[in-house]
Parts: C-alpha cells; structure tokens; sequence
C-alpha cells in the first residue's frame, strides 16, 4: 500500500459481499467497470468462471462472494474492479473482482491492524495481513497476486 | 509445445486461421477447421436408451461412433434437446468423436491472439486448449473458447 503520510496509508475497500469488505492497496485498482460482457468458461471454478475483454486483454473475473460460500453468487452491481499485479515470473497481468458497492478509499493506520480470526481465517490464503475498520468490522488486505494465483485450486 | 501444436492446426497460410465454430446453448468453441471430418444430418443418429454417456450412434467410415451433447455447462445430456440440428466428427489422426451442435460455420480469421487459461481458473477440467481474442466478420473484436478433437475426448473421458 501507498504511504500517504506517517498517519497511514490509502487502500481501496472492495465490497465483495453484503456483509465482507477487503483491501488492496491504492495503485492495485486501475479501473471500475459497470455491467461488463462476461464470457462464462464451462467447468471453471465457481468462484473464477468468468472472463471479460479489457483493453485487448482477457481478464479472469473473480467472485470471492462465490468463494465464500461455494455457490454461485447473483451479480447484484454488476461492478468489476480491475486489479493489476504481478504474476510469479514477474510480469504484471489483469484480474477483475466483482463487487457488491463501488469502491471507496480509506486511510489505514498500523493502530488498526488485527488478526484474521473465527470466519475470517479462510482469508489467510490470500491476505497479506488484516485490520479493523472504524465500524469494527475484519478488513483482509488482498495479496492480489495469490488471489489470481493457482491458490485457490488447491 | 501445445501452443504450437493448436496454432500449426489453426494455420493455413499466412496469418489466417480456418476454423469451425461450434455453436450450442448458447456457447461457441473454435476448432481448426482441419479436424472437421464431416457433418452429418441429425437423421442418422440412432438414439441410445440414456443410460449412456452418449446420446446415440453414428456410423462413420464403417465405425460405430458415440455421439456425445453437451449442455452450456459442458455437462451430458443423455436425451436429445431439441436445438440440436446438425451433428459434427472431429478428427485428429485415429481418433475421431461426434458432437451434436446448434450450427457449425466456417471462419478464416486473420486476426486472432492465443491466450492460456488463466492459471486461477485451470482446474484442468476446462475442456479448452486456449481463449483467444479475434476480429469476427462485424469487425468487432471478441472473445472466444479454442479445444480440439484431443481436448474433447480427453475431457469426455473424465467425465463419469
């Protein structure tokens, strides 16, 4: 994440769920788009069956509502952040996230970080680390480049 | 090396691909063109009993061949929808597998990009070899779903 000053740092919120917001980190997001043409792949995972074209390239969107609860979700939004990242032979590919809201920033202090516990261990795999918000709710940050790994095959 | 393998396939002359598009439920899968055998009415196909995996026979070259139908999700039907009017062979060297489609049309692409599956979504289930990205005769660029006769019946056999 970005170091906006010594107070913290900006991160973007996803609303991955009604109820589950995480984060990434400020120049992670590079675009939001409404209501993409989405290309379902057959026999893809739940959570990743889905991809859109992007600036001439194919994007795998996930759904981490869908991870959550191993069903297909409904698109409610129909919002796909654009995430960018880093891929483990060093270069920079695209994924998509559905979201539930859009996207809004927060600033983030190490006061606030915590422990991914209870419902939220599942997000261990994924998470660099974690902090609460100021409603008290568990916020995961993303590890971007695990969540479009194979990770969640295994 | 599959790469090259589906992109020799799909290569004809210079930089334009001929493939067969594959339409059913709503999905549509490129093969190169050189794996289409034949088409076959739907008339020839004798329906199984569905107790099958197959959804009938066909008679080709003096073989009997299973004739498999796919739902969008690439799941078996075992009986016959009613979209289906024509019935493909796809050939790659001995082997041959019979597929019942909405419609089948040709295409020479010049312009289309290969892609991998993306590796967060390859369970190795996915019965394609690649998506590709191509220029459709609109012009519009689109994506699409590659497999081959291989892929298919590779895919088919897992299936229980």
């Amino acid at each position: 994440m970005n170091t906006d000053d010594n107070n913290g740092v900006i991160a973007w919120l996803l609303q991955v769920d009604r109820l589950v917001n995480v984060a990434i980190g400020q120049f992670e997001l590079i675009h939001i788009i409404d209501k993409p043409d989405y290309m379902s792949i057959p026999q893809a995972p739940k959570y990743c069956n889905d991809v859109i074209l992007w600036n001439s390239n194919i994007v795998p969107v996930m759904s981490l509502a869908s991870w959550l609860t191993s069903e297909i979700q409904l698109d409610s939004t129909g919002v796909v952040a654009i995430v960018v990242y880093e891929d483990n032979q060093g270069k920079y590919k695209f994924g998509g996230i559905k979201l539930s809201n859009a996207p809004v920033q927060a600033k983030v202090t190490n006061g606030q970080q915590c422990q991914l516990t209870g419902e939220y261990d599942k997000w261990r795999k994924v998470s660099l680390s974690s902090f609460k918000s100021k409603a008290g709710d568990i916020v995961p940050i993303l590890d971007v480049s695990k969540l479009f790994s194979q990770i969640l095959l295994n | 090396m599959i790469d090259m393998q589906i992109k020799d396939k799909l290569r004809k002359d210079n930089a334009k691909f001929h493939v067969s598009i594959l339409s059913f439920a709503g999905i549509e899968l490129i093969v190169p063109q050189s794996e289409i055998l034949s088409i076959e009415s739907i008339y020839e196909l004798e329906t199984s009993n569905g107790n099958e995996r197959h959804i009938g026979v066909i008679y080709k070259q003096g073989v009997k061949l299973p004739v498999y139908c796919f739902s969008k999700s690439m799941d078996l039907y075992r009986s016959l929808p009613e979209d289906r009017f024509q019935c493909v062979v796809l050939k790659h060297d001995e082997l041959m597998i019979s597929l019942l489609c909405f419609e089948i049309t040709n295409a020479v692409i010049s312009d289309i990009e290969f892609q991998k599956l993306p590796i967060c979504m390859n369970n190795n289930i996915i019965p394609l070899t690649h998506l590709c990205l191509y220029k459709g005769t609109d012009n519009v660029r689109k994506l699409g779903m590659v497999t081959s006769t291989v892929c298919l019946n590779e895919y088919i056999n897992k299936l229980n």
